[in-house]
């Protein structure tokens, strides 16, 4: 694939030494990316950290890039695995796995920038903000691959290193648990 | 690429919870990435200087090699003759100079400094010196005993180099520079003929051919009947 896909073009043009196509994929996925490593590490700081370690590698990979696939694929399979070595290195992922529900939604108010920010966000936010912090990281992960990344299951399944089948059972659980959650305030 | 024939949920729903928390990177974030992919793909025109400057020194470097061993021609072997005491040069100045490049061309290049040593015979160290050279040696250093036994007034008991010359039948329409006369000086003063002959005939085998045929003929003609009454041949 990748013929038709705009960012497959743009990051070939960024590795033929055009930094305005790097700046056009940056503005299209910097948001996204953003909230899926945010959400994936939890931690501010290390959201930067991680979040810029990416970029370097996208930056540092640009010639090795092949429209093989989605250029958004090859994207989260970087976020992902650095993600990945961010958990091994702090040993936080096992941490997070004991987690209690309480620390977690404490962790989850700690990102809020204040209270007035808080109230806007909605409470509706507030508890799907939690819920997901009490996903299994394979399944959050795939749910934020899912919904802020726009892979498709199979895209998922590259990006994780696993098979299709895999990914979607981890889609179907991370939804089921957070409409769970979420009861009447779960989206359709 | 497989793509999902039904998606498992739509997403927009859940985007817009999730983007509710208006999470962005921050600005000096975003700039230094945008600064670093930039800085990635600029032009690295800078790079040129190193191996130009690499190239100018080799290039420089070799240059002052040749120009140094080009002006002094080292030889590439250092032969016995280039070790030798500058030969006698018995043609004129005008020959010399126009014979030189021929003979750059014909022997190895020899060591400028011995070329353009002093003509005289030059004390050599004794280890350097055998054969015919001993013996001019030994030859010089009867003249210079005989120069000591001048007495105040600057006589000598000796007839002079020119008188000794004229004598020995020398020609000075081809009189050799002053310090070849000396040497042939130097040569006719070996007193005996005996000596005489065994210098010439040191010169020969030393290769000297031509100062070897210039000094017999002074030889015959000072002592013209001697090798006769000898019964010997020509050195």
């Amino acid at each position: 694939m990748g013929e038709g896909d705009a960012d497959a073009r743009l990051m070939l043009r960024y590795a033929a030494g055009d930094a305005g196509a790097f700046d056009a994929l940056y503005a299209a996925h910097r948001g996204a990316l953003w909230r899926f490593i945010r959400r994936s590490v939890k931690d501010a700081a290390a959201t930067d950290d991680v979040f810029q370690e990416c970029w370097s590698r996208v930056i540092a990979n640009r010639e090795r890039y092949r429209p093989e696939a989605r250029f958004a694929t090859w994207l989260y399979r970087i976020a992902h695995n650095c993600c990945m070595d961010h958990w091994r290195k702090s040993g936080r992922r096992d941490r997070r796995e004991a987690m209690d529900d309480g620390a977690i939604a404490a962790a989850a108010d700690e990102s809020l920038d204040g209270p007035v920010e808080a109230v806007l966000a909605g409470e509706a936010s507030e508890r799907l903000a939690a819920a997901l912090e009490r996903l299994p990281p394979e399944q959050r992960t795939a749910f934020l691959l899912y919904v802020e990344g726009g892979l498709s299951v199979a895209e998922i399944g590259e990006a994780t290193a696993v098979n299709p089948e895999t990914a979607k059972s981890r889609l179907r659980y991370a939804i089921a648990r957070l409409k769970q959650s979420l009861g009447d305030d779960a989206p359709d | 690429m497989e793509q999902d024939q039904e998606p498992p949920f739509p997403r927009e729903p859940w985007q817009r919870l999730l983007k509710d928390r208006a999470d962005v990177p921050p600005e000096t974030t975003d700039a230094r990435i945008r600064a670093a992919a930039r800085k990635a793909v600029a032009p690295r025109a800078a790079r040129w200087w190193l191996p130009a400057s690499l190239a100018a020194s080799f290039l420089l470097a070799v240059l002052i090699v040749q120009w140094q061993y080009g002006n002094d021609e080292v030889p590439a072997v250092v032969t016995e003759a280039d070790l030798a005491p500058p030969a006698v040069d018995e043609a004129p100045p005008a020959a010399r100079m126009d014979s030189a490049p021929a003979q750059r061309k014909e022997s190895p290049p020899r060591i400028a400094p011995f070329e353009r040593a002093p003509v005289e015979v030059a004390p050599e160290p004794e280890a350097r010196l055998g054969g015919p050279e001993q013996d001019l040696k030994a030859a010089s250093e009867m003249v210079a005993e005989e120069t000591d036994e001048t007495d105040e007034t600057g006589e000598t008991d000796e007839p002079d180099l020119g008188a000794s010359l004229a004598e020995s039948g020398f020609d000075s329409r081809e009189a050799p520079r002053p310090a070849a006369a000396a040497q042939a000086g130097a040569l006719a003063k070996v007193r005996t003929p005996e000596a005489w002959y065994a210098a010439i005939a040191a010169l020969r085998k030393a290769g000297r051919i031509e100062e070897a045929d210039a000094e017999l003929a002074r030889f015959e003609a000072a002592y013209p009947d001697w090798l006769k009454e000898q019964g010997l041949s020509k050195p």
